[in-house]
C-alpha cells in the first residue's frame, strides 16, 4: 500500500560561474504528494524547479521523474505540467484553445479534446468562460485556466513557480484554498516554489526550505514548526523572539541559559553540542509566552517579571509588547482575553515552557 | 554538447538567418560609402589626397552654402519647436482617443511622398496659389507675397516636412511627466504661467534634444524640399552635391561634400548634445 | 483655472489644419477646369485625370513604381525578419554589433546612401538598373522591419514559450503555433511601411533611375521643375487615394503611432 516515488533528486548542484546556486539537493517525492520549495529570494528554488522542468541541466546529480532518468531530456519531452507566475495564457487564442493546446499537440482526437477541455474548466470552476481571451479575464481567472491547462494532459508532475505573488492578499487566500482542493482531488503530485511561509504551510504536504543553495530542512508543515533544524528554519517561518543568551550550564538534558537581557531560563538540550560558556540564540515564539499577574507562581517554567510597553490590535488576537530585563518581547493575547485590556506601563509575569524555547548556536544563519 | 559547441551552432543558426540582409547591408551600404570616401580622397590623377577636402574648406562659396544650410536648419529647428509645442501640449493633456486621432492626422500625412506634399505648397503659396489669391481678393495686399523660391518658402516646407519628428519626440517626454506636479505647484500657489516655466518645458527637455537634433539632420541633408521650394536661388548643400555628381559629373567633389554635410551634422549634433547634457541634466534624466 | 475657451486645443487644431493643408488644396485643385493652377479652381472637371492616361510616361512610371515598391517590400520583410528573429533568439558573439549594423541605414541621409550606391553601383555596372534601384529600396526598408518585429518579439512574455514547450511543443511548433501568429502584426506592417516607403521614395532614388525608366515621384519631381499645371495635382491625388488607403490598412493592423514608437496610453 506504500505509494511509490515519483520524483527522486540525487545530490543536483548547479553553479553559475563561480556562484554555487544549488548545492547536494537530494529528494524523494511520493506519488500524489505536495511538496513546496520554500524560501528568500535566490535561495536557488526556482532554479531547482527549473532543473526538474528541464530548463536547466543540473551540473552533478541526477533527477529522475516516474522512474525515469531525466538528465538530458528536453522539457517538452518530459510529460510534465507547468504553471508559471505570470500564468503565460497564449493572448492570441481563447481559454479552450489555450486549454486544448497540449491535447492537440499530442494528437488527441477533436471530440475527446472538447470532452476533457470543458471536464477540466469545470474542475477549475470556469466553466462559461471557454470563448473568452485571457485579457477579458481576472487574475485569478486566469490563474486557474493556467492550471487548467496543466492538468489537462494528466502530467506526472504539476509544477508550480510562484503561482500566487501576483495577486493580491484577498484573492490569494482564495486561490490557495482552490489548489489545495485541485490537489486533493486530482491526487496529482506537485511541486511548488514559494518566498511565502504561510503559503507553504498551508498547501503542503512536507517543505523544503532552502537558503543560499542550501537545504535546510525537509519535513511537514509542523516538523518544520515545531522541530525546526537550523535557526534559518526557525527564524524564517512564523514570528519569534530573539534572546542572545550563554550557556551557563547543560546536565540531564537541560540547558539553564543567561539570556544577555539579565534573566536565566531553561531549554531542552537537543543535541546540538552546546557546551558551558558558548554563546547562542534562544527563541520563544510569541503564542507560546504567557502573561500572569506580577509576582505570579510559574511553578517549573521559565519566568521573568516584565512591564507592558504596548498593545497593538491586530483583529482576532492583539500583540502585546513587554519589557523584561533589557529586552523586548512580543506577546500574542487573544483579544478576547483579559490581557487584550492591559495598558503601557502595568506590570506583568511572562511565563512560558522550558520545550517552547529553541536554541541555536551564534553562528548560524538568520532569516 | 558543450558550451563551446552550443555557441558555434547558435552561431551558423543565427549566419543563416542573418546573411540575406547583411549581404544587402554589405552591397548597398557598407562597401559604397567606403567606396564613397575613397573617391573623396582622389584627386584628378587619381591619387590620395585631401584636395577635395582642402578645396572646400577653402572656397568660400561652398562655405557660404554650407552655412546657409545650417542658418535654415536652424531656423526649421525653431519653427518645429514653436509649432509642434503646442500640439505636443495638446495631446499631453488629452485622452487617449483623442491622442490617438491627433498622432494618426500629424503621421499619416508623413506616409505619402514628399514631391506631393511639396505640390501642395506650391499651390498654396505661389504667386497665384491660395494665400496670395486670397489676400489679394480680401484687398489686404496689393502685391502677391514671395512665399516661394526663397528661404522662406524652404523653411516652410522643411518645418511641414519634419514637424511630425518634433511633436513626437515632444509628446513622449510630456506623456512622462507626472501630472500631480501640477497639482503640487498650484497648491503652493503657482500660476498657469510659471508651471509651465518650471515644470513642463524643463521636463520636457529630453523631448525637445531628440527632436531638435532629429530635426536639424533630416534638415541638413534634404534634398527634395529645398530643390523644389527654394528654385535657383537657395542653394543648399544637398542641392550642389547633387549637381556635382549628377550635372557636373565631379564625384570625388561630389563625394567629399557628401562627407562635408554628415560631418558637420554630426558635429553640429553633437555639440548641442554636449552643451544641453549638463551634470544636472544627466543626474534629473538619469540617462 | 478658468478655461472656458479651450486656445490650447485651437492652436493645435489650426496648427494640424496648416500641417495636412497641402494636402487638402491638391485634390480641388485637380478639380478644375481651367488650363492652369488656381484659387479658387475655375469650374469642375474631371478632364486633368482624363489626361493623365495621355500621359504614357506617368503610367508606366506608376506600373514601375508599383512593381519597385512590392518586390521591395517582399524581400525587405523576408530578409528583416528573419535577421530580426536570428539576433532575439541566439546569443552569439557580436550580437549588438549586428544589431546596430542592420538599423545603421535609418542614420545616415538619404541623399548619402543614394550617392554611395551610385557611385559603387556604376564601378560593379548595375547603375541605372532594375535591379541596382531594388537592392537600395530593400536596403532602406530593412531597417525598419527589423526594427518593428524586434519590438514584438520582445514585447511579448517570453515564458509564453516555455509554457508551449512545456505542454509538449517542438521549437518548430513553438515557432509556428505562439511565435508567428504574436508577430504578425508586426510582419505585417513591416511589410505595407517597406511598400510605403519605397513607393514614396525619391531622394535615394533619384540617383539610381534612368530616364526612361523612373519612379512616379520622380517623374512628378521632374515634370514639376518644368511645369506646374493641373495635371500634377490629378496625378498627385491619385498617389493620396492610394496612399491613403494603405495607411488606413497600416493604422488598422498595427497602429501608426506604435509605429512611430509613441504611447498613446493616457495615464493622467
Amino acid at each position: 500500500m506504500s505509494k511509490s516515488i515519483d520524483v527522486e533528486l540525487k545530490q543536483v548542484r548547479k553553479t553559475f560561474g563561480s556562484n554555487v546556486v544549488v548545492d547536494n539537493f537530494s529528494l524523494q517525492i511520493r506519488e500524489g504528494e505536495c511538496v513546496s520549495f520554500l524560501g528568500p529570494s535566490g535561495c536557488g528554488k526556482t532554479t531547482t524547479l527549473n532543473m526538474i522542468a528541464g530548463f536547466l541541466e543540473p551540473d552533478s546529480g541526477e533527477i529522475w521523474i516516474k522512474g525515469k532518468r531525466m538528465n538530458g531530456v528536453p522539457s517538452n519531452k518530459r510529460e510534465l505540467g507547468m504553471v508559471f507566475q505570470t500564468y503565460s495564457l497564449f493572448p492570441h487564442m481563447t481559454v479552450a484553445e489555450n486549454v486544448a493546446y497540449g491535447l492537440k499537440l499530442r494528437k488527441v482526437p477533436k471530440a475527446e479534446i472538447k470532452r476533457r477541455v470543458s471536464k477540466v474548466l469545470e474542475l477549475v470552476k470556469l466553466p462559461h468562460v471557454a470563448d473568452r481571451y485571457p485579457k477579458q479575464l481576472s487574475g485569478g481567472q486566469r490563474q486557474r485556466i493556467a492550471i487548467a491547462r496543466a492538468l489537462v494532459i494528466e502530467p506526472s508532475l504539476l509544477l508550480l513557480d510562484e503561482p500566487l505573488s501576483n495577486l493580491d492578499a484577498k484573492l490569494r487566500e482564495e486561490l490557495r484554498e482552490e489548489i489545495k482542493r485541485l490537489h486533493l482531488e486530482t491526487g496529482v503530485t506537485t511541486i511548488f516554489v514559494t518566498h511565502d511561509q504561510e503559503e507553504a504551510l498551508y498547501l503542503s504536504d512536507r517543505i523544503v526550505v532552502m537558503s543560499s543553495g542550501k537545504v535546510e530542512q525537509i519535513g511537514t508543515p509542523l516538523e518544520i514548526y515545531n522541530q525546526p533544524a537550523t535557526e534559518f528554519v526557525h527564524t524564517f517561518i512564523g514570528k519569534s523572539n530573539k534572546l542572545p543568551a550563554a550557556v551557563e550550564s547543560a546536565a540531564d538534558g537541560v540547558l539553564t541559559l543567561r539570556a544577555a537581557a539579565g534573566f536565566t531560563m531553561k531549554a531542552p538540550d537537543r543535541g546540538r553540542s552546546l557546551p558551558a560558556g558558548s554563546a547562542v540564540n534562544a527563541y520563544v515564539r510569541p503564542e507560546k509566552l504567557r502573561l500572569a499577574a506580577p509576582g505570579a507562581d510559574a511553578g517549573e517554567a521559565n519566568s521573568v517579571p516584565g512591564r507592558v510597553r504596548q498593545l497593538s490590535f491586530l483583529g482576532a488576537f492583539a500583540e502585546c509588547e513587554v519589557e523584561a530585563g533589557s529586552a523586548r518581547l512580543t506577546v500574542r493575547v487573544q483579544t478576547a482575553g483579559e490581557h487584550a485590556r492591559l495598558s503601557p506601563g502595568d506590570p506583568v509575569t511572562l511565563i512560558w515552557e522550558p520545550e517552547d524555547v529553541f536554541v541555536f548556536s551564534g553562528e548560524g544563519r538568520t532569516a | 554538447m558543450t558550451a563551446s559547441r552550443k555557441v558555434w551552432r547558435a552561431l551558423r543558426n543565427a549566419l543563416l538567418l542573418l546573411a540575406p540582409a547583411l549581404v544587402v547591408l554589405l552591397v548597398a551600404f557598407i562597401i559604397p560609402m567606403l567606396y564613397m570616401f575613397l573617391l573623396s580622397l582622389q584627386d584628378p590623377n587619381g591619387q590620395l589626397s585631401l584636395g577635395n577636402y582642402l578645396r572646400l574648406f577653402r572656397d568660400p562659396y561652398y562655405l557660404g552654402i554650407l552655412w546657409r544650410t545650417v542658418k535654415l536648419s536652424l531656423y526649421t529647428v525653431l519653427a518645429c519647436l514653436v509649432f509642434g509645442y503646442p500640439v505636443a501640449m495638446f495631446m499631453a493633456r488629452s485622452s487617449g482617443r483623442v491622442r490617438g486621432i491627433v498622432t494618426f492626422l500629424i503621421i499619416a500625412p508623413h506616409l505619402i511622398s514628399v514631391v506631393i506634399r511639396n505640390f501642395g505648397w506650391v499651390v498654396i503659396l505661389g504667386e497665384k496659389g491660395w494665400i496670395n489669391s486670397l489676400l489679394m481678393n480680401l484687398g489686404v495686399i496689393d502685391r502677391p507675397l514671395k512665399l516661394l523660391y526663397n528661404e522662406l518658402g524652404v523653411v516652410i516646407g522643411l518645418t511641414d516636412a519634419y514637424i511630425v519628428y518634433m511633436v513626437l519626440a515632444l509628446a513622449t517626454s510630456l506623456y512622462a511627466i507626472d501630472t500631480s506636479l501640477y497639482k503640487a505647484a498650484g497648491i503652493l500657489g503657482a500660476s498657469s504661467v510659471r508651471k509651465f516655466f518650471s515644470i513642463t518645458l524643463p521636463l520636457s527637455l529630453p523631448g525637445i534634444l531628440a527632436g531638435s537634433t532629429l530635426v536639424f539632420s533630416l534638415s541638413m541633408s534634404a534634398y527634395v524640399t529645398p530643390a523644389l521650394m527654394g528654385g535657383t536661388a537657395v542653394k543648399m548643400l544637398p542641392v550642389i552635391t547633387y549637381e556635382n555628381i549628377m550635372i557636373t559629373l565631379n564625384w570625388p567633389l561630389g563625394a567629399a561634400l557628401a562627407f562635408l554635410l554628415l560631418g558637420s551634422t554630426y558635429a553640429l549634433v553633437t555639440l548641442f548634445t554636449k552643451l544641453v547634457e549638463t551634470r544636472r541634466y544627466k543626474e534629473v534624466f538619469s540617462g | 483655472m478658468m478655461k472656458r475657451v479651450p486656445w490650447l486645443g485651437i492652436i493645435a487644431f489650426a496648427i494640424l489644419l496648416a500641417v495636412i493643408s497641402p494636402l487638402i488644396v491638391i485634390i480641388p485643385t485637380s478639380l478644375t477646369s481651367a488650363n492652369f493652377l488656381a484659387f479658387p479652381p475655375e469650374g469642375i472637371s474631371l478632364r486633368w485625370y482624363e489626361k493623365i492616361l495621355d500621359r504614357p510616361e506617368f503610367i508606366d512610371a506608376f506600373y514601375y513604381s508599383l512593381r519597385l515598391a512590392l518586390l521591395t517590400a517582399v524581400a525587405a520583410t523576408v530578409a528583416g525578419t528573419i535577421a530580426a528573429l536570428a539576433i532575439h533568439k541566439f546569443r552569439f558573439p557580436g550580437r549588438q554589433l549586428i544589431n546596430a549594423l542592420l538599423l545603421s541605414p535609418l542614420t545616415v541621409p538619404a541623399i548619402i546612401i543614394g550617392i554611395a550606391a551610385l557611385v559603387f553601383f556604376t564601378r560593379i555596372g548595375i547603375a541605372g538598373t532594375f535591379r541596382g534601384l531594388l537592392l537600395a529600396h530593400i536596403l532602406i526598408s530593412i531597417p525598419y522591419v527589423v526594427r518593428l518585429v524586434l519590438t514584438g518579439l520582445s514585447s511579448y512574455d517570453y515564458t509564453l514559450e516555455r509554457a508551449a514547450y512545456m505542454l509538449g511543443a517542438s521549437s518548430w511548433q513553438v515557432f509556428r503555433d505562439i511565435t508567428l501568429p504574436l508577430l504578425r502584426p508586426a510582419v505585417i506592417s513591416g511589410f505595407i511601411f517597406s511598400f510605403l516607403t519605397s513607393f514614396d521614395n525619391v531622394t535615394v532614388s533619384l540617383f539610381l533611375v534612368t530616364p526612361t525608366s523612373t519612379t512616379l515621384p520622380l517623374a512628378i519631381f521632374n515634370y514639376m521643375q518644368e511645369i506646374l499645371d493641373p495635371l500634377v495635382a490629378s496625378i498627385s491625388s491619385v498617389v493620396i487615394l492610394l496612399s491613403v488607403v494603405f495607411i488606413f490598412l497600416l493604422e488598422k493592423v498595427y497602429g501608426l503611432d506604435r509605429l512611430f514608437g509613441v504611447n498613446t496610453q493616457s495615464h493622467s
